[in-house]
């Protein structure tokens, strides 16, 4: 399911900050997710949730 | 016989004996090491341990920056500061940060933006003569906006 959802790094410099003793962390990772993505996921967490909540007795 | 059990037994000894000793030494420098972990950072509540045995010998560790967060990494090797080097990566293996540009501190603090995976990678400096545990602390606070 999450296959077909794109990821992509962004490295970017970092910032050190020596009197602070800081590295900044500027690097992120871009998702690009459609709507169509984002529902069946919702669904799929949807149907777990209810396993859990409610579950099948035996 | 006698002989061939006391040597047996002598052996045995040694063989288990030394574990707890090397575990005992990894203790006292995850103690030393935690004084870095100052009260405004919560302990991820692990310890990195590794035992190197020569310079060579690269320990390497993954774990995950979330955003938003200040995490203080601290480095130990033997009683006094300054004997490992470590190196933080990013997913794509460029380097973020290396405590051997900054004279090997034995603590740094790194701001996250944004969640990313990281490797850190540590060794010993074989220009000091450490003890061949290295320990990593990791402690962690919510950044100020």
């Amino acid at each position: 399911m999450y296959d077909t959802i794109e990821y992509k790094f962004v490295s970017e410099k970092a910032e050190t900050d020596i009197a602070t003793k800081t590295t900044t962390i500027n690097s992120h990772t871009e998702v690009n997710i459609t709507k169509e993505q984002l529902d069946l996921i919702t669904s799929k967490v949807e149907s777990i949730r209810k396993k859990i909540v409610n579950p099948v007795k035996a | 016989m006698k002989k061939v059990l006391a040597s047996t037994l002598l052996v045995a000894l040694f063989l288990v004996g030394n574990p707890f000793k090397a575990n005992a030494q990894c203790d006292t420098i995850a103690s030393v090491c935690a004084k870095h972990i100052i009260s405004s950072f919560i302990s991820d509540g692990q310890q990195y341990r590794s035992l190197l045995l020569n310079p060579d010998e690269t320990a390497e560790f993954k774990t995950t920056f979330f955003g938003e967060t200040v995490y203080r990494i601290a480095a130990c090797s033997g009683l006094t500061d300054g004997n490992l080097i470590f190196n933080i990566y990013d997913q794509d293996r460029n380097i973020i940060f290396s405590n051997k540009d900054y004279k090997n501190a034995p603590y740094w603090d790194f701001k996250v933006k944004s969640t990313v995976e990281v490797t850190i990678e540590a060794k010993l400096d074989p220009a000091n003569s450490g003890s061949g545990c290295a320990v990593l602390l990791i402690g962690f606070k919510q950044s100020k906006k």
